[in-house]
């Protein structure tokens, strides 16, 4: 029992500081691109964007409608009078704080974390990384700041189309289903729709999007000799972020409370 | 140029203790397909020797940080036996990837030095293909025809004439040779565990552990 809690532990730690390693080189190769303004790395990042953001919205805008009725449909059964003002405060509070940031990481974990896992597994097995690396071409630019950068910008883009099609689908049920004046509703969401509210989606759905990369490319990277790994990273990369992305999530959410 | 002293290292048997004068054409071969791999790896820095000195134009690769080193092997260009590419970008991206990277020239500049490149080497397939679609002698224009782009003053070539007819070795020997004479003191450094694949190169052997084999 011992020795299994401290091996996990043991994981975690090294997971955690690599993670903290691969940011920071992350960071250095930013500076490094735009100083040098390399063409091939700000491609990769456009086509990460194109592939996560893209690719992933018909998903999360059938989640977003749904969510957004689901919500209308619960609150329109718990109150009566004042309802329209307290179902938009109930939108800012639970859909654009908590439910699009975690929604939309969840969909992107699925997605495009594994994919990356994978990909980069492939590369790492087939002696591309040392390819690149025989052009000059440093592994960690071109192949993981991209990456990184690529899922966050994404991820917060489909935060914000989560939020609007949410709200404007919950409003239009509401209006047409129950007859709730979108006056009120709209009144509720005004009243606590602050900078505030914005910001803690926007931060969580970024990084949130950082980190969902930066561990598919630490799994991927971990990649040994055998092709048997490969399956394993992609698998390994989902259960970190869906982890992480919790904890995150309740880190930041408690960070914002003070 | 080349120096390899004394050099102790884990992968191959023997002590490598050589030089390869600047301008040289030379080759080197293993008894092993993996000690030319090996050697190859130690002469760009991705390995350390355990004992002895690697140079390469008076720099010890093993011994830079990661950014003079990328800054080093954009100077050596290195042809390996599958073209050496990245699978998931098609033949003109990885034609231009490490000049385009490199920032030096413009976008018209980059098409038109290409082009020109494919020209030398021959190539008249199509472009828009992944690497994979490839046969291993277009491949291996295509890594030529990438080096060429960077116009390096050492070249070193993995295994590249091993695994071809008669006529491709003579393609590629031709073009290796046409690139060395071109630019004045280029030095040539030939890979193989196949003596006979260096027939049509006039290269001094400077290390045979390998000479009984036939391709």
């Amino acid at each position: 029992m011992v020795s299994y809690l401290g091996r996990n532990a043991l994981a975690a730690y090294i997971t955690i500081a690599d993670l903290i390693t691969l940011f920071a080189s992350v960071f250095r190769s930013l500076a490094d691109t735009i100083i040098h303004g390399r063409r091939p790395v700000a491609q990769v990042c456009m086509r990460q964007i194109f592939f996560t953001g893209n690719e992933a919205f018909k998903v999360v805008f059938v989640i977003s409608i749904a969510v957004g009725i689901a919500i209308i449909s619960q609150m329109s059964n718990v109150t009566d009078a004042g309802r329209g003002s307290l179902i938009g405060k109930v939108f800012v509070w639970v859909v654009i704080r908590e439910i699009a940031p975690l929604i939309t990481a969840l969909v992107v974990i699925a997605r495009s974390g594994s994919a990356i896992a994978i990909e980069i597994g492939q590369m790492k097995l087939k002696g591309e990384i040392e390819y690149l690396e025989t052009l000059g071409i440093q592994g960690e630019q071109y192949l993981l700041m991209p990456r990184v950068l690529g899922v966050g910008i994404a991820l917060f883009i489909l935060n914000i189309y989560f939020n609007l099609i949410a709200v404007s689908s919950g409003l239009l049920v509401s209006w047409l289903g129950w007859q709730i004046p979108l006056s009120h509703i709209k009144q509720g969401i005004v009243s606590v729709l602050t900078l505030r509210e914005l910001l803690i989606s926007s931060s969580k759905s970024l990084l949130f999007g950082f980190v969902i990369a930066a561990l598919g490319c630490n799994a991927g990277l971990r990649v040994g000799d055998s092709i048997t790994q490969i399956p394993q990273a992609g698998t390994k990369s989902v259960i970190h972020s869906l982890v992480i992305v919790f904890i995150l999530d309740v880190l930041v959410s408690f960070t914002f409370l003070f | 140029m080349v120096l390899f002293s004394k050099v102790v290292t884990a992968g191959v048997e023997a002590m490598l203790d050589f030089s390869i004068g600047q301008g040289s054409v030379a080759g080197i071969v293993t008894s092993r397909e993996i000690e030319s791999e090996v050697i190859a790896r130690l002469l760009l820095g991705f390995l350390a020797p355990v004992d002895g000195t690697v140079s390469v134009a008076g720099v010890q690769p093993s011994g830079l940080n990661d950014k003079d080193l990328s800054d080093f092997r954009r100077r050596v260009g290195v042809i390996y036996h599958d073209g050496g590419f990245i699978s998931n970008l098609n033949v003109w991206e990885n034609l231009t990837l490490q000049l385009s990277y490199d920032g030096s020239a413009k976008k018209a500049e980059i098409e038109e030095r290409g082009m020109n490149c494919l020209e030398t080497v021959g190539y008249k397939g199509a472009l828009h293909v992944l690497p994979s679609r490839l046969s291993i002698f277009e491949r291996r224009q295509i890594a030529f025809a990438r080096a060429f782009l960077m116009r390096p003053a050492v070249m070193i070539y993995q295994s590249t004439l091993d695994g071809l007819s008669r006529s491709e070795q003579n393609q590629l020997s031709s073009l290796a040779l046409s690139y060395h004479v071109q630019g004045g003191e280029r030095t040539s450094l030939f890979l193989t565990s196949y003596l006979d694949s260096l027939r049509g190169i006039q290269a001094d052997i400077i290390y045979n552990t390998g000479g009984a084999n036939q391709s």
